[in-house]
């Protein structure tokens, strides 16, 4: 592996020459090429991640370049996860990276993202979340919710046991369909940005050291508010409670 | 009793201002407080994060003369 490429990023000494190692060992997933998804992609792969999972269902359209940063104009019409395998094995060779152009279900999740050491939520919906929530679950995979709308957005690793589970602190069989979301209260292309790196940084400690940041950021790129705060695991919950009397963990 | 409420980020503040002070009742709950602001949604109640006086609390615990509370909106754009 050429590793002059990544000379800035082993320079900085908690990453230094065995993170970028462990790095180029890491398979990450993403699920969603949107805002998020590909914000996210180019930071892992400049990152040196050896091995990426992309999958959107989705095709690039004019209002997606607004803030959707790997499209250009000459893409519109194009699937968003091929286009986006391309331009990133473009600014990345030496990276591995496998796009499906499918939507991601019960049915698919684990032939897809099954040997992920970690998953990254770029997704636009909850009901999606609540699926990855399950499904990550079920397979001991970790993984990062991501949320974004307007200005504001929130970043949360979720593990259980080591922390709470996206059901302990959403705990609603009902998804309203009023929910703020991208189409009717608009996206301002920064809080993408934000949220996007403040994942990917969780995502770079944990695959370089095992950390797990267990608080929940939320913020707003507008107001400049920045919340931060930690969500016991609810022995209740639904979804990861038989885990709290403990669990092997990866 | 008397507790101030701050609306943080893409929440709806409705009416009120970003912070507000409100008059409340004894032993009165986040919920049933989240309930008394007629500009949400109920069904968007359970995606409302709530932090009193700089923690994350359960919707369940009983307000208290002087809580500060701040309402988030968990958002799911992508």
């Amino acid at each position: 592996m050429n590793l002059e490429r990544y000379s800035r990023q082993i320079a900085f000494e908690r990453i230094g020459s065995c993170g970028q190692n462990a790095l180029k060992g890491s398979t990450i997933g993403i699920i969603g090429c949107g805002a998020l998804g590909t914000n996210i992609l180019d930071s892992i792969a400049r990152s040196g991640v050896g091995k990426i999972i992309i999958c959107d269902n989705d095709i690039i359209e004019l209002s997606n370049l607004q803030r959707q940063k790997l499209f250009t104009e000459n893409d519109i019409g194009r699937s968003k996860s091929k286009t986006a395998e391309q331009i990133i094995k473009n600014i990345n060779s030496q990276v591995d990276i496998k796009s499906f152009d499918m939507r991601v279900d019960k049915d698919n999740f684990f032939r897809i993202y099954g040997n992920c050491d970690l998953l990254l939520d770029a997704t636009d919906n909850f009901e999606t979340r609540f699926m990855i929530n399950e499904e990550c679950f079920l397979h001991n995979i970790p993984w990062i919710f991501s949320g974004i709308t307007s200005s504001s957005g929130q970043s949360a690793f979720i593990y259980p046991p080591k922390t709470s589970c996206l059901k302990c602190f959403l705990n609603s069989d009902t998804i309203p369909e009023t929910l703020p979301n991208t189409a009717r209260n608009g996206i301002i292309s920064t809080i993408a940005s934000a949220i996007s790196s403040i994942s990917v940084t969780k995502a770079l400690k944990y695959l370089i050291r095992k950390e797990i940041d267990q608080e929940i950021i939320y913020m707003d790129i507008w107001t400049l508010d920045f919340k931060k705060f930690f969500v016991s695991s609810n022995p209740r919950c639904a979804i990861c409670s038989s885990l709290h009397k403990g669990r092997n963990t990866k | 009793m008397k507790i101030t409420v701050e609306f943080v980020g893409a929440i709806n503040t409705g009416s009120y201002e970003k912070k507000q002070d409100f008059e409340i009742e004894e032993k009165t709950t986040v919920e049933s407080f989240l309930k008394t602001l007629d500009h949400f949604h109920e069904s968007h109640i359970p995606y409302i994060q709530v932090l009193c006086n700089g923690k994350r609390c359960a919707h369940t615990k009983k307000l208290k003369s002087g809580d500060y509370l701040e309402l988030m909106l968990m958002v799911g754009g992508g």
